[in-house]
């Protein structure tokens, strides 16, 4: 499963709690789906997430995304102008969609890639949140990645047998496609659920005692930091 | 049987969680790339995301479980506006209830349940009702003014109906291919 490993692996430079995480992921969310109407606003946002990524070592990955977003803004500015009709409709379109929800992603990248399921925890128990929501969401947030992990293995192992999934499938035969999707999928959800509630089980996640946590999970200046930018982005956005 | 949520459920249910907004939003990125077909999404997403609701309540049948699905899925949808947040846990309650009067156990009140739930992506829609034009503003942002035209035409106040129609329907064909693929798949290797 590697779901502790994961997040050990990439010790950020400056520990940042879970809390101001989604903080940061709900105002990227909320500011961009209300549409930051300034470019320098997006930017200034951008860059922000970007040096919080590199704080957590996600350093290939947010090389990766700084390209994408610069090539979608000159895109933007400089070459859909340049076309009229159709065209540029749809450059403009691919541009500005895929650049909107970059933040998001990245902020959501940032809470799973760097935060390990027991912090999130002990985070939420701080929050003095029930069980019934606090488990759940901590393991959604955690397989996330999972998913796509088994996609693609999913995939390799269709590829060996001759089983193409692509657009034209999805349109010729979309109930047998649907079936070679889920199918598997949903084998190997079943399986993981089984043996991450076996794994938690020993853990002591099951008792109804309080559990105790070696991480300690407190704000720290870096915290303070990131939830005033976000609450400063977020009413920028309402005024707007 | 014990009708209460173990740690054990806990875990599932956000498995399945993030399967069923995985499997929704690429259903919905896919077919919204044209206006026509982005008002149908609460149909296909209905249709597709059947099968692992089904795989889910067949796994956990148990009092409370949908409504923290729908919470999970609200969280999500709430990105839009906080209105469809609070419609998807309503969405949720009621498909917990019809569940509910089948004893947990009923495929009948199971499907009943989903038809329910597939409403819940509806939601982004319910800012038609109530605030068109910054719905339109939110289109413009993503996908350029020519496609908010189109959609505009498309959404007169009355079509949110329609929507929950469609997702009704979409939510009964899902669960019937639901059932059906976990008879085939599911039920032969032991899971459910």
């Amino acid at each position: 499963m590697g779901d502790a490993s994961f997040g050990f692996s990439n010790r950020p430079f400056i520990w940042m709690d879970p809390r101001s995480k989604i903080v940061l992921f709900i105002a990227s969310s909320f500011t961009l789906m209300r549409g930051i109407s300034k470019v320098v606003s997006e930017i200034i946002f951008f860059v922000f997430i970007s040096l919080l990524l590199f704080n957590g070592k996600q350093i290939n990955y947010t090389i990766k995304m700084i390209v994408t977003f610069a090539i979608m803004m000159y895109v933007d500015i400089n070459v859909a102008s340049m076309f009229s009709g159709t065209l540029g409709v749809l450059l403009l379109t691919v541009s500005r969609v895929f650049r909107i929800f970059l933040p998001i992603v990245m902020s959501l990248t940032l809470i799973v890639r760097t935060t390990t399921v027991s912090e999130f925890i002990a985070a939420f128990e701080k929050m003095h949140i029930t069980k019934k929501i606090v488990i759940p969401f901590s393991v959604m947030f955690r397989f996330f990645p999972t998913i796509k992990e088994q996609w693609v293995s999913i995939q390799n192992a269709m590829k060996f047998r001759g089983i193409h999934i692509s657009i034209r499938t999805v349109v010729c035969q979309p109930m047998l496609t649907m079936e070679y999707v889920m199918v598997p999928l949903l084998m190997s959800a079943v399986k993981i659920s089984d043996e991450l509630s076996a794994a938690s089980l020993s853990r002591g996640l099951g008792g109804d005692k309080k559990r105790s946590c070696i991480t300690k999970v407190v704000f720290g200046y870096l915290d303070y930091f990131v939830v005033l930018i976000s609450i400063g982005f977020m009413a920028y956005s309402m005024m707007n | 049987m014990d009708n209460k949520l173990k740690t054990k459920d806990l875990i599932s249910a956000g498995i399945f969680g993030a399967m069923y907004i995985i499997v929704m939003v690429a259903t919905v990125t896919v077919v919204g790339f044209i206006p026509i077909t982005y008002i149908f999404a609460p149909f296909f997403a209905g249709i597709t995301c059947g099968t692992v609701y089904m795989l889910y309540i067949m796994k956990v049948p148990k009092r409370g479980a949908i409504l923290i699905l729908s919470i999970l899925v609200g969280l999500v949808i709430l990105s839009g506006t906080w209105i469809s947040g609070v419609y998807a846990v309503i969405c949720g309650i009621i498909a917990e209830i019809l569940f509910g009067m089948g004893n947990y156990k009923s495929m009948k009140f199971a499907t009943a349940s989903f038809c329910a739930f597939a409403c819940t992506t509806v939601g982004p829609f319910l800012a038609i009702l109530i605030a068109k034009d910054s719905f339109l503003a939110s289109v413009v942002q993503y996908y350029g003014q020519e496609y908010a035209d189109k959609l505009d035409a498309l959404t007169p106040s009355w079509i949110i109906l329609v929507l929950i129609a469609l997702g009704i329907i979409g939510g009964f064909i899902g669960a019937t291919i639901g059932k059906k693929i976990l008879k085939k798949h599911f039920e032969k290797a032991g899971v459910v």
